[in-house]
């Protein structure tokens, strides 16, 4: 399986089961979901993260449609901002007081994890579990 | 291989425009902008934009249908690029005045004004709508992904194919005879135009020179500076942000992390900064996300899908417009469409219909609009501020259909299927000729405001601490409740089906997507 990106380029050019890059952004953060600790996450610190995830080749199969620019003085993916900006719209992230700085999730989203899951072989549901974990880490290490 | 099969295209594009041009010397030029008043320009700048290759750009409007809604939106690509160089030059003297030593060298300056002349070479036919669509096809999206690789940077399509033109032999032929007519201007020679193409997509392989490419695509670069004051005064707005400020505050720092020199604002020039997003986001709401733009600009996309699927299935050039890979955008310009020829000739019959219809400015009207706020039972909650605007007791299932309606966004079959169940909910009796392609679903992207999330404004001259803008105030959370607020789906009809197409709509909103909309829905 590879994730297509669909809804943002080429929408007529592919099938609408195809996995989209925003249903691996919305199944990880229904993975790691948690009502009484709930991640917190600013701008840099996202955009950092990703970024070192993508070029792990084992999560390749998962990010090859985030495409990172390096002239700011982070790493930013447009696309993941475009994401993250529509899920802010729908309502499923929101930005936290007192700081408004960082985001946080404000509830599972159970259908598109379950789509992600069923799109995936044993091997590449291992892999996802696996890039969960060290995004959790990466996030935690981070203590916002 | 991508890039090899682009190239070749630009390339022929290029030397049909250009093989031609002979270069007349001429003197320096004084030219009258309705925005930056009176600039001078060097003449082999002239003699540039005297050539087909820039005089194209005259044909091409800066702001897309708006001329449909604000009449005096006749603006062009062609006036925006002399503003964006007039602007060039302002800050290369602001920047060269405040440091000790010359910062930008005259080779420096006539790069960057050459960067700033070209930077919308590769704009085509209604300028971001068409980009819209070819930045999608399948071979541009392999392209983009090529240049990224290459160059770690993600631009626009129309900023590819500047990068493409200027890097293009064809254009390196042209430039020569350029350099040939002003022998004597020694500085010509020593620009390389792989650096000039560079600055337009935000590259520069020095990393020294980054901030070069931020004053031609950067978070506040030239072109915005340009655009936001343009867009604002041709739509007839009195807004506008601090210039004056903003030139006399950018500095130059170093990132030690990344060993970049770069374009920054301190602390002090965040008011122009503050005045510049927020400028930017009130664009949206009353220019390109007007929803009688957006229609205008749905409808035209729609004939150009039409004439990209007929090009595609017959496969000849027999069509007046033929747009089969991205680089054909390049051949037309606007008239090319509003004209007679075209009107009578265009296929296919459905895409010469609707063109027809845009042209005298027949077209839908607006039956709903669904956002946040129109959603029944939606309780703002606006003193608490805009931060808890997502109250709703069913929130969930609510977030969850507004997800799906977003999904189908961009996808012309999938909104076609969402008009056709619209229509098979309207009765018999009131269908009259009512088909799925007279009913109109217009799902705007969220407006991409990345200068409020990506600032990082410097603390210290050293260049190792760097805060982002939302540190000092919460713009990002500004523009986050404005859009929440502004930003809206449509859905049209043609006047005399609008009773009819009202109900039927609320209705399969409701039970294909959980969305319930209350009366303030129907205004």
């Amino acid at each position: 399986m590879k994730v297509i990106n669909g809804d943002f380029r080429g929408a007529d050019y592919m099938p609408s089961t195809a996995m989209k890059p925003q249903d691996v952004i919305r199944a990880l953060f229904a993975n790691i979901y948690d009502r009484k600790n709930r991640f917190k996450f600013t701008h840099r610190a996202i955009h950092e993260i990703f970024y070192a995830l993508k070029n792990k080749p084992e999560y390749g199969f998962l990010f090859d449609e985030f495409l990172f620019r390096k002239n700011n003085i982070y790493p930013i993916c447009d696309l993941l901002d475009e994401i993250l900006s529509e899920m802010q719209l729908t309502g499923t992230l929101s930005k936290m007081n007192p700081s408004l700085k960082v985001k946080s999730i404000n509830f599972k989203e159970n259908t598109t994890l379950e789509k992600l899951l069923d799109t995936l072989d044993d091997e590449e549901k291992e892999r996802f579990e696996q890039m969960t974990g060290d995004f959790v880490t990466e996030i935690n290490a981070r203590k916002l | 291989m991508i890039i090899e099969d682009f190239e070749k295209r630009i390339d022929a594009f290029v030397t049909s425009l250009s093989e031609n041009y002979v270069v007349k010397r001429t003197g320096q030029k004084v030219i009258h902008d309705a925005v930056w008043g009176s600039n001078l320009y060097f003449p082999w700048e002239i003699s540039l934009l005297d050539s087909p290759l820039l005089q194209r750009l005259r044909d091409i409007k800066q702001t897309g249908f708006a001329f449909h809604t604000y009449p005096t939106a006749g603006h062009s690509r062609y006036e925006h690029t002399l503003g964006v160089i007039a602007l060039v030059g302002k800050i290369a003297n602001s920047l060269n005045s405040k440091a000790k030593k010359c910062i930008i060298g005259k080779t420096e300056l006539c790069a960057l004004r050459l960067s700033g002349l070209l930077h919308d070479v590769g704009h085509s036919f209604f300028s971001h709508l068409t980009e819209f669509f070819y930045s999608r096809l399948p071979e541009f999206v392999v392209l983009e992904k090529e240049i990224n690789k290459n160059y770690e940077r993600t631009p626009k399509g129309h900023e590819i194919l500047s990068f493409l033109i200027v890097r293009s032999k064809a254009f390196a032929a042209l430039w020569n005879k350029i350099i040939e007519a002003y022998s004597d201007v020694k500085e010509l020679r020593k620009i390389v135009l792989a650096e000039v193409a560079g600055y337009i997509i935000s590259y520069a392989q020095a990393p020294e020179k980054q901030f070069m490419a931020d004053i031609i695509n950067g978070p506040y670069d030239v072109d915005k500076l340009d655009y936001l004051a343009r867009d604002a005064k041709f739509c007839g707005f009195s807004i506008g942000y601090d210039f004056e400020r903003y030139l006399t505050t950018i500095i130059i720092g170093n990132d030690k992390k990344s060993n970049k020199r770069k374009l920054f604002i301190p602390i002090s020039g965040i008011n122009a900064l503050e005045q510049i997003i927020i400028n930017k986001l009130m664009l949206y709401g009353y220019i390109y996300h007007h929803q009688k733009v957006r229609i205008c600009e749905m409808m035209f996309r729609y004939v150009i899908h039409l004439i990209h699927q007929d090009c595609k299935n017959s496969r000849t050039a027999a069509n007046v417009i033929s747009l089969l890979h991205p680089c054909d955008f390049l051949n037309y310009t606007d008239s090319d469409f509003w004209n007679k020829n075209t009107l009578e000739q265009l296929k296919p019959d459905k895409a010469r219909g609707i063109l027809t219809k845009l042209v005298y400015r027949d077209i839908p009207k607006r039956v709903l609009r669904i956002s946040w706020l129109f959603i029944k039972d939606f309780d703002p909650d606006y003193e608490s501020g805009v931060v808890k605007a997502r109250r709703h007791p069913k929130k969930e299932r609510v977030s969850n259909g507004l997800k799906a309606f977003l999904e189908i966004k961009d996808n012309w079959s999938m909104l076609r299927e969402l008009a056709q169940e619209i229509l098979n909910e309207v009765p018999d009796e009131r269908r009259r000729n009512l088909t799925p392609e007279d009913i109109w679903i217009d799902i705007p992207r969220d407006p991409p405001i990345k200068e409020a999330k990506e600032t990082m404004i410097p603390l210290d001259k050293g260049g190792s601490h760097y805060h982002p803008l939302e540190d000092f105030f919460p713009i990002g959370e500004w523009v986050q409740g404005y859009r929440n607020s502004k930003w809206k789906a449509h859905i049209y009809t043609w006047d005399i089906y609008r009773k009819a197409v009202k109900p039927a709509a609320k209705s399969v909103l409701k039970r294909k997507f959980d969305i319930e909309l209350s009366h303030l829905a129907d205004f």
